[in-house]
């Protein structure tokens, strides 16, 4: 399994689309960085205090998990797109073990981007605060499990990625089917439904109930613990329905 | 013992049957012909050997089992299949690279196989640069990867010049001598028969005949080409 798995890690390597998904993501963490520095402590925003540093932990949060989303979506769809799935299954022709392998190579890419964005958000954040004589406690104020919960909801979307890709398996259908989901389906449901608290249950405020970790209960949302346990609940769900494609259809 | 075979295998897409109880068995250490019209069933026969495509009915199997339950597979059996099986954003070298860690095989061979197939001056750009002459030896050194003892090749001429044909010619020939079972299927049967020991034709996905080439072709008096209208028009007549 780690021989596959060591795998699925250098394909993600060897191609330039996951580490365009990297830059462009820690470049939006950066911009977001400097716009947050630029209004905190202005009449009518956030005083500058040791706390931000939460805060600007908590902010990529959603941003990330779609980024990991969109790195197990790309691991799995590139092999069908670029028919190097051949090649795979004739390596490695247990398809369950290969699936599951693809999924724990984009959950730890998903978990490397994270602490890479929270790298560049507590870093940056760090030395606003330092330059404007504010103490920096990265310890306190919800910084570990923030910190703790982005990496937890970027790994669970990427292996929700990797099962959407192998149930899709053309990478244009399966990011428009991602954003029809998340953008219109999510919030067209609980009404259509008349259940509006139905939001919290779903991927999106499952995600945000997760990335609630360490901040005081919103009625809005599941528990933190609920919410991962729901969006791992997705994840796994997703990878079992790719897996069940997979393993009937040809490569 | 490195050997194929293959006992009453059948294919069926809907109502069309693509592979029809086709049966036989490649001594080791020979080069057989795989040959066949368009849409006879070759490649569907090949894919199903390579656990690619599930069998309706039937076994397929390289050292006695089926390909997806041997240990390392990639040191069994040398496949090509397509040449587009490569990232084309991704290098030469590290697409084999790709393949080689997934069989356990070290880096160190990839440098060997891209020798042998006269690519290590192109290992270092994209994949989605080389010409189709090019990709077809890339996937040759991808079969060559595990040193195997059984190779099965779809079309490895496709794209190559006839210097490049030439040379395939002889590295066929040459992974025979070495004791290699080697299964190549191809529609340029003057080449191929240049090239193989023993010669398996199909129609219809079902055999029509597998014997030494010599004997098909008539001991010398008939071309393969000419062997293999003979042989395919009653089964086509019949149809």
């Amino acid at each position: 399994m780690t021989t596959v798995i060591s795998t699925e890690l250098f394909k993600l390597r060897t191609t330039r689309a996951p580490w365009a998904v990297a830059t462009c993501l820690i470049a939006l963490a950066a911009a977001m960085l400097a716009f947050i520095g630029a209004l905190v402590g202005k009449p009518g925003q956030p005083a500058l205090e040791p706390s931000v540093l939460g805060g600007l932990a908590r902010a990529p949060g959603m941003l990330t998990g779609g980024a990991a989303l969109l790195l197990g979506l790309l691991l799995s769809t590139a092999e069908y797109r670029h028919a190097t799935a051949l090649t795979t299954r004739l390596g490695h022709p247990r398809v369950p073990g290969l699936v599951l392998a693809k999924a724990i190579a984009a959950a730890l890419a998903g978990s490397v981007l994270a602490l890479a964005v929270e790298l560049v958000m507590l870093g940056g954040g760090a030395a606003i605060l330092a330059g404007r004589d504010v103490s920096v406690e990265p310890l306190r104020h919800g910084v570990p499990a923030a910190v703790a919960s982005i990496v937890m909801v970027a790994a669970l979307h990427a292996v929700a990625g990797v099962g959407i890709g192998e149930l899709l398996r053309n990478p244009t259908l399966a990011v428009g089917a991602v954003l029809v989901w998340a953008f219109l389906a999510e919030g067209v449901l609980p009404v259509l439904l008349r259940q509006p608290n139905l939001d919290r249950w779903l991927p999106t405020g499952a995600a945000r109930s997760a990335l609630s970790l360490g901040l005081t209960q919103d009625s809005a949302l599941l528990i933190p613990w609920a919410g991962l346990s729901v969006l791992a609940a997705y994840a796994v769900g997703l990878l079992l329905v790719g897996l069940g494609r997979s393993v009937r259809t040809d490569p | 013992m490195e050997g194929i075979a293959v006992h009453g295998l059948t294919k069926r897409y809907g109502r069309v049957t693509a592979v029809d109880d086709l049966t036989f068995t490649l001594e080791p250490g020979r080069v057989t012909g795989f040959v066949g019209r368009n849409g006879a069933g070759k490649t569907t026969t090949l894919r199903i050997l390579l656990g690619l495509t599930r069998a309706t009915a039937g076994t397929a199997t390289v050292s006695g089992r089926p390909y997806a339950e041997l240990r390392d597979p990639l040191r069994h059996v040398g496949a090509l299949i397509d040449p587009d099986c490569f990232h084309p954003g991704r290098n030469g070298r590290n697409a084999l690279r790709a393949v080689a860690r997934l069989g356990r095989i070290p880096d160190v061979r990839v440098d060997e196989v891209l020798e042998l197939v006269d690519m290590s001056g192109a290992a270092g750009r994209r994949v989605g640069g080389y010409s189709l002459g090019m990709r077809q030896r890339l996937a040759l050194a991808a079969a060559l990867l595990g040193d195997p003892g059984t190779l099965v090749l779809d079309e490895p001429a496709n794209g190559l010049d006839p210097d490049g044909v030439r040379w395939l010619r002889s590295l066929i020939r040459g992974l025979g001598e070495q004791g290699r079972s080697v299964l190549v299927s191809s529609h340029l049967l003057a080449e191929l028969a240049q090239t193989v020991d023993d010669v398996i034709v199909i129609e219809q996905g079902r055999l029509v005949a597998h014997d030494r080439i010599t004997a098909l072709a008539s001991a010398g008096a008939e071309s393969l080409e000419d062997a293999f209208v003979r042989l395919t028009a009653t089964v086509k007549e019949a149809s």
